[in-house]
């Protein structure tokens, strides 16, 4: 019950089936990496799961702690728990960044409540120095004309102030530099905890280094077509995906 | 009678019959221009669709035949109004009108009185001060379409205010004006003249709306005459009720060194009109022209504007920014004009417009008429809804579809609040921003 289950999900978009059959489960407690070739439906994955309109499921479940995440509205499975780190974060112009988290943090809140904004503004500081954004940013519009990095910078901070039970994070690390992808992997195991779970979607087996990831999964094609251990990630790295294709063809 | 009340008359195609005589207390340049400009009225011809100047309106909505001289308001919805005057937490001075009356007493906090700055009804100035208002009373012609309308006013205007910022004199607080328009079919013609003089610097705010949900007409004008090196920001919210109809004509004149922002909140009028021109007259003179308008139901807001450079160093920018909901409509036609001579100009124009609905139609005419070399200039209009990126990125936070569009939208317009520059009275414009989107969405 207490994890994230993706069972025989299938998910098209203009009429091509992108995710074919995919099952996998992240239970709370644990990191879960995935790597796969470009194209291969990582980032369809997590705009599925997210309820992006553009995608279709036909079939397939998907449960966060039981419940029906496919039921549900986009905004009602973030505030179920859900949290996804954009590979490509939208700009929204004219929405300041503390308005923003502000909104999103006001939005679970029961009605009638309000959210105490000497506190807010003390957790936002703390969480921007944690990880190296100039409070300057706060009242920058979301992501508007913020460097790749920044931008990624900015969808962990959403994670630590939002504290979802699950999040997955879509190649956080593409765009960071070699210090910010430390900064960013420090902030995503202080979250780390019994109570969450994460999904992170990567190409590098460098981000791995820092977040060590419990499993690690191949996605190709559609599908899951191998897990194992942080080793995996390290084969990967020196043999390639056709490797691991290959070996499955041998095998199906 | 001390005017030309017509009540209940009505001409076609005019407001009113001709204006009464000549106010004994009045000067005689003043009332003598004031019966010239009631034969104007009546000469010039009424605008046409095809006119340049009047593309896109739908003049069918410019039938003001039953309209009649706003009359006064009794004691008891005088005191209401007075209540109602409430935006700045501080200001330095206020004046209260109801259909062109004072309802209450003008304040100026000694302090400025003191240094001499003037501000005060302007029937009374145009007799205490009258030198100093006839120098830049509606000395700047309606160039963008509006003769007529502008003649209408001097021959109906019956009171506004005179501001004036002696030299080197600066105003920490903002002066505010408020006009509330009352009565069945009543008009109303506010008038504001602003004079700084060199290196002095003024904040003013007018508000202009409705007591109630009658129809109406106002057509104000606004002069803006800032004098060398001096600073003026002026911010001027609409909030007339839906059925009324609102034609305002503003002008702004910079000398040398000048700065004036200008920012204008369209939010009532089953019709409106507003034409600005900004004259960059002296060298190293600059602008900021700004506005917002919230349209909703099948709401008109037209919006004409010039940006007109005639020295060398001088800069215009100007941001206009509409969110349209259900079947509203708005136009905006903005000239930039840099005249011979006028180099190093820096000229920008950005109009915006946020569809909310699919029934809702923005009209843009960008224009440029460039006769220097060394210019920089660009003009660009935008229109489209809030994209589906955004929205699923403020929903996959939790937010939910509402309060995301709400806050986008206020995020859009808010980009043009933040060229006020004066914190206080960008509060006042956001606040009524932020009732006018929650009474939209409730
Ligand atoms: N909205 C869409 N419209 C059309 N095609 C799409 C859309 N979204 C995804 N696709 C297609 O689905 C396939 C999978 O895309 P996806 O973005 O999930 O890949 P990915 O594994 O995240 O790749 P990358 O490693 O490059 O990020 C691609 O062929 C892509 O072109
Ligand atoms: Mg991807």
């Amino acid at each position: 019950m207490s994890s994230i289950e993706i069972k025989d999900l299938h998910a098209s978009v203009d009429g091509n089936e992108i995710l074919r059959g995919l099952t996998l489960t992240v239970p709370k407690g644990e990191v879960h990496a995935i790597m796969g070739p470009n194209g291969s439906g990582k980032s369809t994955l997590a705009k599925v799961m997210a309820g992006h309109e553009d995608y279709q499921v036909s079939s397939g479940e998907v449960l966060l702690d039981g419940k029906n995440l496919l039921e549900m509205n986009v905004d009602a499975r973030a505030r179920a728990g859900l949290f996804l780190a954009f590979q490509y974060p939208a700009e929204i112009p004219g929405v300041s960044n503390a308005n923003f988290l502000r909104a999103a943090l006001q939005a679970r809140l029961p009605e009638g409540e309000e959210i105490d904004a000497v506190a807010f503004y003390k957790q936002m500081y703390d969480r921007m120095d944690e990880l190296g954004i100039d409070r300057k940013f706060t009242g920058r519009s979301v992501n508007e004309g913020f460097s790749g990095g920044e931008k990624k910078r900015n969808e962990i901070l959403q994670m630590t102030m939002l504290e979802p039970k699950y999040a997955v994070l879509d190649e956080t690390d593409s765009g960071l530099d070699i210090d910010a992808l430390k900064v960013v992997a420090e902030g995503v195991n202080a979250m780390r905890s019994p109570e969450r779970g994460f999904l992170v979607i990567t190409h590098y087996q460098r981000l791995l280094d820092y977040i060590v990831p419990d499993h690690v999964h191949v996605l190709s094609g559609g599908r899951i077509i191998r897990s194992g251990d942080k080793g995996l990630a390290l084969e990967l790295e020196e043999k390639g995906y056709d490797w691991v294709k290959e070996e499955q063809l041998a095998t199906t | 009678m001390t005017e030309g009340l017509l009540e209940g008359k009505s001409v076609k195609r005019s407001f009113f019959d001709a204006p009464e005589g000549v106010d004994g207390h009045l000067p005689h340049w003043y009332t003598e221009a004031r019966t010239a400009a009631w034969k104007d009225y009546e000469e010039v011809p009424w605008p046409k669709r095809k006119h340049e100047a009047w593309r896109f309106a739908d003049l069918k909505k410019l039938a003001f035949d039953d309209i009649v001289d706003a009359a006064e308001v009794d004691e008891a919805e005088g005191a209401d109004l007075i209540t109602r005057s409430v935006a700045l937490e501080e200001n330095a001075g206020r004046i209260i009108f109801a259909n062109d009356r004072l309802i209450a007493d003008p304040l100026l906090d000694a302090e400025f009185a003191q240094k001499g700055v003037i501000f005060k009804p302007l029937s009374q100035a145009l007799v205490e001060d009258t030198d100093l208002v006839r120098l830049s009373f509606m000395q700047e012609p309606a160039r963008l379409g509006s003769v007529k309308f502008a003649a209408l006013h001097r021959a109906r205007l019956r009171d506004g205010i005179f501001l004036y910022i002696p030299k080197d004199v600066s105003l920490s607080r903002s002066v505010e004006v408020f006009h509330w328009l009352s009565g069945e079919n009543a008009a109303i013609f506010p008038h504001s003249l602003i004079v700084s003089g060199p290196g002095s610097s003024a904040a003013i705010a007018e508000y202009i709306a409705s007591a109630g949900r009658q129809p109406g007409f106002c057509g104000g004008v606004t002069d803006l005459v800032a004098g060398e090196n001096s600073r003026l920001t002026h911010v001027r919210t609409q909030n007339l009720s839906e059925q009324a109809h609102s034609l305002h004509v503003s002008s702004s004149l910079a000398a040398d060194g000048a700065n004036i922002r200008a920012f204008v909140l369209n939010l009532g009028c089953k019709w409106s009109r507003s034409e600005s021109i900004a004259r960059l007259s002296g060298e190293g003179a600059g602008t900021d022209m700004l506005a917002v308008c919230i349209p909703e139901d099948s709401q008109e807001m037209d919006m004409r504007t010039l940006q007109l450079h005639e020295k060398t160093h001088t800069t215009s920018n100007l941001l206009y920014k509409n969110a349209l909901y259900d079947e509203a409509r708005t136009i905006f036609a903005g000239l930039i004009m840099v005249e011979e001579g006028a180099q190093h100009t820096d000229a920008y124009q950005t109009c915006r417009n946020l569809l909310m609905s699919d029934q809702c139609e923005a009209n843009s005419m960008p224009g440029l008429e460039i006769n220097a070399d060394q210019v920089k200039c660009s003009h660009g209009s935008t229109a489209g809804p809030i994209t589906d990126d955004e929205l699923f990125y403020l929903r996959a936070r939790g937010i939910p579809e509402s309060a995301a569009r709400q806050l986008m939208t206020f995020g859009f317009v808010k980009g043009a609040v933040d060229g006020i520059g004066h914190d206080a009275l960008e509060k006042v414009v956001l606040e009524k921003i932020d009732r006018r989107f929650r009474r939209i969405l409730s």
